[in-house]
């Protein structure tokens, strides 16, 4: 209950901040629809030429695209800014305050900031997604959009932990304020379904780099093309990494050594 | 000049040495080109796309991506920052101009990347035997030529984007648009040859095929010498035209700046 306090606290806080730059929710919105739109001309050119990328048609290829943008406003909204600041805290030593507050440190660095505009991106990637079920006639069940938000939450869990993972490495390696750009290099291949890769392209986006679990996963879950077992091995997954990320995350505050030492 | 130059770049690689983590995370970053070609790779499967077999996608990724590494360019985040915090006045006491510092620092990154990325070429061909280049003494140098000229464009243009930091503030994200429509219309998503004959058209005449496949394409065996011929007169008209553009708006930019007593 205190901590669904603070959250709201520091999310009007964030929010609040943000409008002072109102101009930039212009420019965002902008941005992201361009991005999608190049998104989709992209695929287009493959389906000048063949008419199916591993199986999924033009349609359900869309759905993919529509949660890599969608999911990408989950990112920019709520992970981005909070790891930039902790990276940016530990390198000059501002991380110390965080350490002295009376609540989980863990937490304040996960959830302090917001950038609302950013969740444009989560919009218009909801807009796409209904736009391609209904290219596809397809109504999907209460089952499968509950399996399709088990699955997205699941994704959101297990992406969540491999930021801070990433984030825990800046305790020991000062300056990599660029990891996480390298995160969006392999995000990128999230664009596609995943079935498209092969051997070992398709082991690494399922399992080292799971970016399959946010974009093709859902989309096969709202097509009905996942059982119960694989939503659940995704949920396993996801509590998995929450536990194994959390502790990494403590293991690498042990070794934080503040500024001036 | 040359004097100069060797001064700012053993300066500079002491600075990329200082920074070699970084570059080796931004190396990683640049994989687009190989996710396009494991897209491609498995879409060839069933046999070759508009000419394009599976070897030959392997081919022009591996050497794009290669091209990519040799000609990348990130000139203006760093004239942006400086612009917006001043940096960039002491650099204008020096008494040189400043953008042959940045083109140093750039210089002797890739002088890093190429000899980071050696070992991993050859590696490529021993997984990869059949790749395969039409390399001849003569488009060995017209590909080393556009590989230069490729650097050039891409770095003068880049610059010009961001001297519109003396006036706006948003000038990162107009060259956003400007990124994307070179990976698109570059080579990055397809080769230029799967693209429908219209759009390679209008392709042909815009900057972006020059700024990256071009010196691909030359060794790739698929250009007559009246292509390349064509295509050389394009690209060095269009490397004027920055370098043009680019004396304008610094010209213009340095009075903004003094003007605005920063």
């Amino acid at each position: 209950m205190r901590y669904l306090k603070l959250l709201s606290v520091f999310y009007k806080y964030s929010i609040l901040k943000e409008l002072e730059y109102r101009v930039n929710f212009l420019s965002h919105a902008f941005m992201s629809a361009f991005w999608l739109v190049w998104g989709v001309v992209g695929v287009s050119v493959f389906f000048l030429h063949r008419d199916k990328m591993g199986d999924w048609t033009f349609p359900e290829v869309l759905m993919v695209i529509a949660l890599f943008t969608l999911f990408n406003g989950v990112m920019e909204s709520f992970l981005r800014p909070n790891v930039g600041a902790v990276i940016e805290q530990i390198r000059d030593g501002t991380f110390d305050f965080v350490l002295t507050k009376p609540v989980n440190a863990q937490f304040i660095s996960s959830f302090r900031n917001i950038v609302v505009w950013r969740l444009v991106d989560v919009l218009i990637g909801i807009l796409l997604l209904v736009y391609a079920l209904g290219q596809l006639h397809v109504t999907p069940t209460l089952m499968q959009i509950g399996f399709f938000l088990l699955m997205l939450i699941s994704g959101t869990a297990i992406v969540y932990s491999i930021w801070l993972m990433m984030v825990s490495l800046a305790f020991w390696f000062v300056k990599i304020d660029n990891i996480t750009e390298l995160f969006y290099a392999f995000y990128e291949a999230g664009r596609y379904p995943v079935t498209i890769y092969r051997g070992f392209v398709r082991v690494l986006l399922t399992y080292i780099v799971p970016i399959a679990f946010v974009t093709t996963f859902p989309a096969s879950a709202l097509l009905g093309r996942i059982d119960q077992t694989t939503t659940l091995v995704g949920f396993i997954f996801a509590i998995g990494s929450l536990i194994a990320s959390n502790r990494f995350w403590n293991f690498a505050l042990r070794y934080y050594a503040s500024a001036s030492s | 000049m040359i004097r100069k130059y060797l001064a700012m770049l053993r300066r500079s690689i002491g600075l990329t040495l200082e920074y070699r983590a970084g570059i080796l995370i931004w190396m990683l970053v640049n994989v687009m080109p190989l996710v396009m070609l494991a897209v491609w790779y498995a879409l060839a499967e069933d046999g070759p796309i508009a000419g394009y077999s599976q070897i030959d996608f392997v081919s022009y990724y591996l050497l794009l991506t290669w091209v990519r590494q040799m000609t990348n360019v990130w000139v203006i985040w760093e004239l942006d920052y400086e612009i917006r915090h001043g940096d960039l006045s002491s650099k204008l006491l020096h008494p040189i101009n400043p953008i042959h510092e940045y083109i140093a620092f750039h210089l002797s990154d890739k002088l890093f990347r190429f000899v980071v990325l050696l070992p991993l070429a050859i590696l490529a061909w021993f997984i990869f035997p059949g790749i395969h280049y039409d390399v001849t003494p003569i488009t060995l140098t017209l590909f080393l030529a556009a590989m230069v000229i490729s650097f050039l464009m891409r770095f003068v243009s880049q610059f010009s984007f961001g001297i519109l930091s003396f006036w706006i503030s948003s000038s990162t994200t107009l060259h956003e648009i400007w990124f994307a429509a070179s990976m698109m219309l570059g080579g990055i998503v397809a080769p230029l040859d799967l693209f429908p004959e219209s759009v390679r058209a209008i392709a042909n005449y815009l900057p972006f095929r020059f700024m990256l496949s071009f010196p691909v394409e030359i060794v790739s065996g698929r250009l007559s010498p009246a292509d390349i011929a064509a295509g050389f007169a394009v690209m060095i008209t269009w490397c004027v035209f920055f370098f043009v553009l680019y004396r304008w708006l610094w010209a213009k930019g340095l009075r903004q700046f003094g003007a605005f007593g920063a």
